[in-house]
């Protein structure tokens, strides 16, 4: 099932997608879009030459670190708040509010706390990823059935063996779709922390393209962006295959 | 719970915020930080200078409307994504290679397609919300037990009755996840895009940020806050209408 | 289809002058039909923008031109923009446009928009008292990005100080909000803000004025009126430039001697906040430094070859541009101003 999928129909997939890419491009101006086959030739050379390899490993960085915390920060909140019905209905109003702020009005403030480098990448990086988590897991500890409950209290399950053989299992679903738009989000705030920011590795190479409008470089760098986010998002289905493999309802 | 307590709680709540704001802002002054006690001083001239509240009203219409569409496409896909394994083949290598893309990318592109107008910041905030409420659905749709289609399938049951049935209140919580994230990102599409062509309430947060003082700038963030939490509580009491077997099935309400 | 940014004020009715609030109101007010042109500029729009940005859209149709601005935030998108056909005239950067041109886009600059620049360069005093400063290893320069105006107008004048452009520490900060900032919350040590931002950011601490471009670069180019190099070659386009560019001297020479049309003109379309409330003082003091000092609307509008030509030197300092040679006379069309200024006299 998975070779079928991943070996055979992804690359129908992507091939059909530039061909209509292709098809776009050619009704367009020139100056937006660049050929598919240009991109690739790109691609290939600034991968093989080792720029965007490099690139990578430091955008990386601010990537795993912003997205690790976020992980930590809001799996352990998203289940207290969604078992104590008090602290959630205290709190969600303010989740609400601030969770529609866009990110681009936070950065002036992340500059001033701290700084124009590595800590505000993180920064960034933990603001656009902490509440698509949260809220998943949020969601996944209340959408536990009331039946599983109190068949578990009337087994006398409580306290620390509860959360860990009832509640968390329970709301696992969830929080795996948590952490799969998670680190989707993860991949798109490490690019602009680095566009946002002090202009490093990956962004900067965007906004060199971009500054130099070499459409072929900088669609070769969204794309090479857009592969590595793909392989991020496989890679936590494959975690949540191999953590949670009673969950998957159809038969593939 | 009753509703009173939930009141008071969710008031304790914001007095907290705002007495932590109010601390930060006396801390770092209206240039670096403005208190919320400044922000409210300074908010009817906000509202007067930026015209506020109709520039606010005028946004609303790309909002609404590319917020329906991205739902709408998004619920259909993801579920059949989630359900059919060619269909998710196919379409979720693009799907992951958008959703990691940044609007920025699009605007010159949806620019050139859409002009400046509704139907440029319309295509924004679809392309915002979309991601959202098809991945999160596309999650629930793989969920569903084999068991509930079986049975469905034992019933006879057309495959409509199965989709509206079986399938769609399975998926609801799903929906209300992918919907409630997506509304947020559809209010932030909205300021964005209109921040790139300086029109509407994005137009008034950009020229908010230029001044010295951030009194107008928060006040202007403000009122977006305020619209968000207006907005979720109207999600969620449409959820209750439409699905009022769920709360009994949690172990509370929303 | 785009609609005007700008509020248009009541307050005209108070400004003295009938004729100056006839022609406020927009109105083509002529007989015959009016041409249309769709013009794209940058952000907001502070004193120095509004008396072209008044003869563009006030002046013109009075001529027979109707403008359409729409704004955008991004001088790359704009220029991506005129390129791809959706507007006609674009307000941008000299260094963008000429960048563009070296990748191989034909865009051309027919005119200066205003000339200089109220942006000034502002360093912290407690780290900065002299250019060599900039070199110390606790100094940063927070600009919008790498190889932009921003970046150049410093370079120029530490390069002219004998500075070591290698030790210089350099932030990419984006927009004049996130950069004032940036030097109030003292994460850089120096930094491009408007001029008239200075009083207020020296009142929160020892903050100086180290370069005004007017006095250092003899001029200084900030903004330029461009099309793309096909569009203007058609006859039809050409008359829109020139009508175009003559609504932008109109408003320039009117501007500089006339303290009320530049009033109306501010009051208009400024997206200041607190514009209504301004005393007229202080409009008048801010108004002579642009008119006195600063000289930013030239009755010739001063777009010639020479200008940037003493700027590249700069641009290439800071790699804004290519290190390949540049053909200024086929980036610059100064024929449409010369036709201007030849109807005008």
């Amino acid at each position: 099932m998975i070779l079928k999928r991943s070996l055979v129909l992804f690359p129908v997939s992507i091939v059909l997608g530039l061909l209509v890419w292709e098809a776009i491009g050619r009704v367009l101006p020139k100056v937006l879009l660049a050929p598919p086959s240009a991109v690739l030739g790109r691609l290939l050379t600034m991968t093989g030459d080792g720029a965007l390899p490099l690139a990578l490993l430091g955008s990386i960085q601010h990537m795993a670190v912003g997205y690790l915390l976020a992980v930590v920060v809001a799996i352990p909140i998203g289940i207290i708040v969604g078992r104590n019905v008090a602290v959630a209905t205290a709190v969600e109003p303010l989740l609400n509010a601030v969770y529609a702020i866009p990110p681009v009005a936070f950065v002036p403030f992340f500059v001033i706390w701290f700084g124009l480098y590595f800590e505000g990448r993180v920064a960034l990086v933990f603001a656009m990823c902490f509440f698509e988590i949260l809220i998943n897991v949020l969601q996944g500890v209340r959408d536990i059935d009331r039946g599983l409950l109190d068949a578990a209290r009337a087994l006398e399950v409580r306290g620390l063996a509860l959360y860990r053989k009832v509640v968390i299992p329970a709301a696992s679903p969830f929080i795996f779709t948590g952490l799969r738009v998670g680190i989707g989000r993860a991949v798109n705030a490490m690019i602009t922390a680095e566009l946002f920011f002090a202009a490093v590795n990956l962004g900067q190479i965007l906004k060199s393209s971009g500054n130099a409008f070499d459409t072929t470089a900088l669609f070769a760098v969204i794309l090479f962006v857009s592969l590595f986010g793909l392989a991020c998002q496989e890679g936590m289905r494959l975690a949540e295959r191999l953590v949670i493999p009673w969950h998957h309802g159809r038969q593939t | 719970m009753s509703r009173r307590r939930a009141w008071a709680l969710r008031l304790a709540g914001v007095a907290v915020f705002l007495l932590l704001w109010e601390v930060a802002g006396r801390m770092l002054g209206d240039a670096l930080f403005a208190s919320f006690s400044s922000v409210i001083e300074g908010f009817p001239a906000t509202v007067r200078d930026y015209k506020l509240f109709s520039v606010l009203a005028g946004s609303f219409q790309q909002l609404v409307l590319g917020y329906l569409l991205g739902c709408v496409a998004g619920i259909v896909l993801g579920t059949a994504m989630g359900r059919s394994a060619l269909f998710d083949g196919l379409l979720q290598p693009w799907v992951s290679m958008m959703f990691v893309t940044s609007i920025a990318s699009l605007v010159p592109l949806f620019i050139i397609m859409f002009g400046f107008g509704l139907a440029f910041r319309v295509a924004i905030v679809f392309m915002s919300t979309i991601w959202y409420v098809l991945l999160v659905t596309y999650h629930g749709a793989r969920s569903v037990t084999p068991d509930l289609l079986q049975t469905a399938r034992a019933f006879e049951a057309s495959s409509t009755q199965t989709f509206f049935k079986v399938l769609l209140p399975a998926l609801y919580p799903y929906i209300l996840v992918g919907m409630r994230i997506g509304l947020a990102h559809a209010i932030r599409a909205m300021v964005i895009a209109e921040m790139y062509v300086i029109v509407g309430f994005g137009g008034v947060v950009y020229n908010a940020g230029v001044e010295i003082s951030t009194v107008s700038l928060f006040g202007a963030l403000l009122t977006i806050m305020v619209v968000s939490v207006a907005l979720t509580e109207m999600l969620k009491w449409f959820g209750r209408r439409t699905a009022p077997w769920y709360e009994e099935r949690q172990q509370m309400s929303n | 289809m785009s609609k005007h940014t700008m509020t248009r004020r009541e307050a005209m009715r108070l400004i003295a002058g009938a004729p100056l609030a006839i022609g406020a109101a927009g109105f083509p007010g002529t007989a015959f039909s009016a041409d249309m042109v769709k013009c794209i500029n940058v952000g907001f729009v502070l004193g120095i923008h509004c008396p072209p940005t008044y003869g563009v859209l006030d002046e013109c149709p009075k001529f027979g031109l109707q403008v359409e601005m729409q704004r955008l935030q991004s001088l790359r998108v704009i220029l991506q923009t005129i390129m791809g056909g959706t507007g006609d005239i674009g307000v941008g950067e000299p260094i963008q446009l000429l960048r563009s041109r070296q990748a191989g886009n034909d865009v051309v600059m027919f005119g200066n928009w205003y000339l200089n620049t109220s942006l000034v360069v502002a360093v912290n005093s407690n780290y900065i008292q002299t250019w060599k400063d900039l070199e110390k290893p606790d100094v940063t320069v927070g600009i919008n990005s790498q190889g932009d105006i921003t970046q150049v107008m410093i370079i120029g004048g530490f390069l002219k100080n004998g500075g070591d452009l290698s030790k210089v520490k350099w932030a990419d900060v984006g927009g004049s909000g996130t950069r004032m900032r940036a030097l109030l919350g003292n994460r850089v040590q120096a930094t491009v803000v408007h001029f008239d931002q200075m009083p207020e950011i020296q009142k929160t601490g020892n903050y100086k004025l180290i370069l005004a471009p007017h006095r250092e670069y003899h001029p200084w180019i900030n903004e330029i009126v461009f099309a793309r190099g096909d569009w203007l070659r058609n006859d039809a386009n050409r008359r829109k430039a020139a009508v175009f560019m003559k609504g932008v001297i109109v408003a320039s020479r009117r501007a500089t001697t006339d303290f009320a049309y530049y009033k109306a003109s501010f009051l208009k379309y400024a997206t200041l906040k607190g514009k209504d409330t301004m005393p007229e003082s202080a409009m008048r003091t801010y108004w002579n430094t642009l008119t006195q000092d600063i000289g930013a609307w030239p009755a010739d509008n001063a777009f010639r070859v020479e200008n940037i030509e003493k700027l590249l030197p700069y641009y290439r300092a800071a790699k804004a541009i290519e290190d390949k040679p540049i053909d200024l006379a086929a980036a610059m069309d100064t024929s449409i101003m010369a036709q201007v200024l030849k109807e005008l006299g």
